[in-house]
């Protein structure tokens, strides 16, 4: 390993360092949730958000 | 969020419309209010948190919640839907100027229901609009999760600074630093209707088998949610008896008859709690010790018979073998012996050689002779070691449970001695406590045995999942639904870990933080704060001790902690996430008796630090605790940069005992005003 390497490796946040061990598939969808979710917190529309996750959840599993 | 200004309108005391501008200005941040015990701080403070979140989030403290219009008008009023309480509240928000707006009417007030939040935006153009809705657009900048972090009573913030209050400080991170997305996305996507529809779906499709492992997977994991639910009661149980039974001290601590006892008592309350501690720590010590090398140790009565036999074969010369079996087969099989004797079938010789190979052995044999002697001699050598650690840890165990058990014993004597008193307040105050604790050691046993149920219901969920995945699906759309359920499951669980990562991460800037606030309020004391991974807030001395902390250092490291939070919360976007873009957000503080019950020099100390809790700081304030030693503290700061005080009037003058006026800067002010009817004035002095 490079010390460039090794040196990014180490600035990585241990939460970082889970989310991208998880399967690209987790990643996608964690990623897409939570994207979700903030953009419906901005647009203070909570109601609609449930459907919206099943909906991305949904168009994961669909795109494999 | 910077405050700009609050009007109040018939709210309570507060006849008519007043108002108070707050400061502004980056470096003279400090608004502070004088206000004289009773005279309406805890209104002020209240009549934010009713503009902003609604009765609900009033304080404790706060009486008479159902009755907020002015008495007086009130009693005046000819119309209930002209008649009215009003706050408004301005603040600027990034580029937005925001003006929250709530009024009750008496209609709404008689029929004891709240009123609508009414909410205008200005943007940097000058553009005014509303939100689509209010109430949710004032919760997302402002989540009430947070509130009692940036408008609270000084007096009753000390919990945060308590052994059992990791709970609190964690919830106080995740929301202060952004990190409640996570924990939202994670409830929506356990949720009945997220989750849920994706069982269902499983459900719909599989065959019969299959779903009923569901069935029963789903009820395990309804299970697992009602002991979370079951811990969580019991845990807000807890809260509210620890509460009670600081409420109880402080009372005792401020009667003077038995302020020492009950001073006694906390430190050795608290010396009770690190023994305890460090007796569970050598328990986890011991179990580590014999999971890695308790056979050696349980196994030595078995090694120690087979080493001696192995001790009496190699003295009878049994081992290692003296001769091996494969020569004496070549000597047979060429009928020669080595010393030219004819080894023919049936020879006296051959029969000689024949008996040998009964006491012969191959090269595995001694081979194995050989691991035996150094495996007999690595296990004695471990169970030599592992007994030695074990009869050390048993002493240094014993010491802490003697410790704990003196100190157990002086308490109880204090509690006697408490229990006696002829004082019948101080009697009673003890009874309670006494109660409160035994019920607080119930409700631990109880969660005790809900954790224990856990890991049993786990165990058994991720048994059935196993077997619902080795259950083939035949029909497509129970392989997508099944799919769709695992991936929901991993997201859940991969954001868990996530959440638990990103608030773990935080400890070190945060305990950073609190202790640049804390060396500048307590610095002559040498002592320093730790949070450990459980979130759990301690003061260590110069010495590495850990400091028993009364009700006023409590304060202090609570005070400290918020504003560390408010100050991270600041710095949001330059700490490692894996939100990104996740921006941070500036807070104001606004307090009622920020000096709590901290003593006069505490009280000193935590003025130097006040004006640095928070970009803009509103501190209400009454004379006994400002007069002294806070208010050369807080003039030397040069951080003052708006002054109010409240005028209380009334149709008689109070006697004698109270102070009538102030001296703020070399100025008299009235404190009382004879006038036809009782209300407070907000006063202006600069």
């Amino acid at each position: 390993m490079s010390e460039q390497s090794s040196s990014t490796k180490k600035e990585l946040s241990e939460s970082m360092k889970i989310f991208l061990k998880a399967d690209p598939m987790i990643q996608d969808a964690v990623k897409k949730c939570l994207e979700e979710e903030r953009h419906v917190m901005n647009m203070i529309n909570r109601p609609e958000i449930k459907k919206k996750l099943v909906q991305t959840i949904k168009n994961i599993t669909k795109k494999d | 969020m910077i405050l700009e200004k609050i009007v109040l309108e018939n709210f309570r005391q507060f006849y008519g419309k007043q108002e108070i501008i707050f400061s502004q200005h980056e470096e003279r941040n400090v608004t502070i209010i004088h206000a004289e015990n009773g005279f309406g701080k805890t209104t002020l403070l209240n009549a934010f948190l009713w503009v902003l979140y609604g009765k609900k989030c009033l304080t404790n403290d706060f009486e008479k919640k159902d009755h907020l219009i002015n008495e007086k008008c009130v009693r005046e009023s000819n119309n209930p839907e002209n008649t009215y309480a009003e706050v408004e509240l301005t603040f600027l928000h990034g580029k937005l100027k925001i003006v929250a707006k709530k009024r009750l009417t008496l209609g709404q007030q008689n029929s004891k229901s709240d009123s609508n939040l009414e909410v205008t935006i200005k943007n940097e153009l000058g553009k005014i609009y509303r939100p689509i809705n209010d109430r949710e657009y004032i919760r997302s900048i402002i989540p009430p999760g947070i509130a009692n972090f940036l408008f609270f009573n000084g007096e009753n913030i000390d919990k945060y600074a308590m052994e059992e209050s990791a709970n609190d400080v964690s919830s106080a991170i995740r929301k202060m630093m952004g990190l409640e997305l996570i924990q939202r996305t994670i409830d929506d996507l356990e949720d009945r209707e997220v989750r849920g529809t994706f069982v269902r779906e499983l459900r719909d499709n599989a065959s019969q088998e299959k779903t009923e492992l569901i069935n029963e997977r789903e009820n395990e994991l309804q299970n697992r949610k009602k002991i979370q639910e079951d811990i969580n009661n019991a845990q807000i149980e807890l809260k509210s008896a620890d509460e009670e039974i600081r409420t109880i001290d402080s009372k005792l601590e401020a009667n003077q008859e038995v302020a020492s006892l009950q001073k006694r008592r906390a430190e050795l309350e608290a010396q009770a709690e690190e023994h305890g501690k460090k007796i569970l720590e050598y328990n986890s010590e011991i179990k580590k010790l014999i999971n890695e090398d308790g056979y050696a140790i349980i196994g030595k009565s078995l090694i120690d018979p087979s080493n001696s036999m192995m001790d009496q074969w190699r003295k009878d010369g049994q081992i290692p073998a003296q001769v091996l079996d494969t020569f004496l087969k070549d000597l047979l099989k060429a009928e020669k012996c080595i010393c030219q004797r004819d080894l023919k079938a049936g020879s006296t010789f051959r029969t000689s050689v024949e008996s040998l190979l009964q006491i012969a052995g191959d090269q595995n044999f001694n081979t194995a002779v050989g691991a035996l002697d150094r495996s007999i001699g690595h296990i004695n050598g471990i169970a030599d070691k592992a007994s030695e650690k074990l009869k050390q840890i048993r002493i240094y165990q014993a010491t802490s449970k003697n410790c704990f058990d003196r100190v157990k014993e002086e308490i109880a004597e204090i509690s006697k001695n408490l229990g006696n008193k002829d004082d019948n307040t101080i009697r009673e105050l003890e009874d309670r406590r006494n109660f409160l604790n035994s019920s607080r050691d119930n409700i631990l046993i109880r969660i005790g045995q809900f954790r224990e149920r856990i890991p049993v219901i786990e165990s058994r969920m991720r048994e059935l999942q196993s077997r619902i995945e080795l259950l083939a699906d035949d029909e497509e759309t129970t392989r997508i639904a099944q799919k769709q359920l695992n991936l929901i499951d991993t997201c859940i669980d991969t954001l868990k870990k996530i959440l638990d990562a990103e608030t773990a991460e935080l400890i070190p800037a945060l305990t950073t933080e609190i202790n640049k606030h804390l060396s500048q309020a307590v610095n002559q004391r040498g002592y320093s704060a730790q949070i450990d991974n459980n979130f759990s807030i301690k003061v260590i001395n110069e010495q590495g001790g850990i400091v028993a902390r009364n009700q006023a250092l409590r304060q202090t490291l609570s005070l400290c902690f918020i504003g560390s939070l408010i100050e991270l919360s600041k710095r949001r976007a330059d700490l490692p996430t894996i939100l990104n873009g996740l921006t941070g957000s500036v807070y104001p503080i606004v307090m009622d008796s920020p000096f709590g019950a901290m003593d006069l020099g505490l009280q000193n100390d935590i003025a130097k630090i006040i004006p640095e809790l928070a970009n803009q700081v509103v501190a209400m304030i009454s004379s006994s605790q400002y007069f002294g030693g806070v208010e050369n503290t807080l003039k030397q700061t040069k951080k003052i940069g708006r002054r109010y005080y409240l005028r209380y009037h009334n149709t008689s003058l109070p006697d004698k005992k109270y102070n009538k006026t102030i001296i703020i800067e070399g100025k008299e002010y009235q404190l009382f005003q004879l006038d036809k009817f009782e209300h407070t004035q907000i006063v202006e002095i600069f």
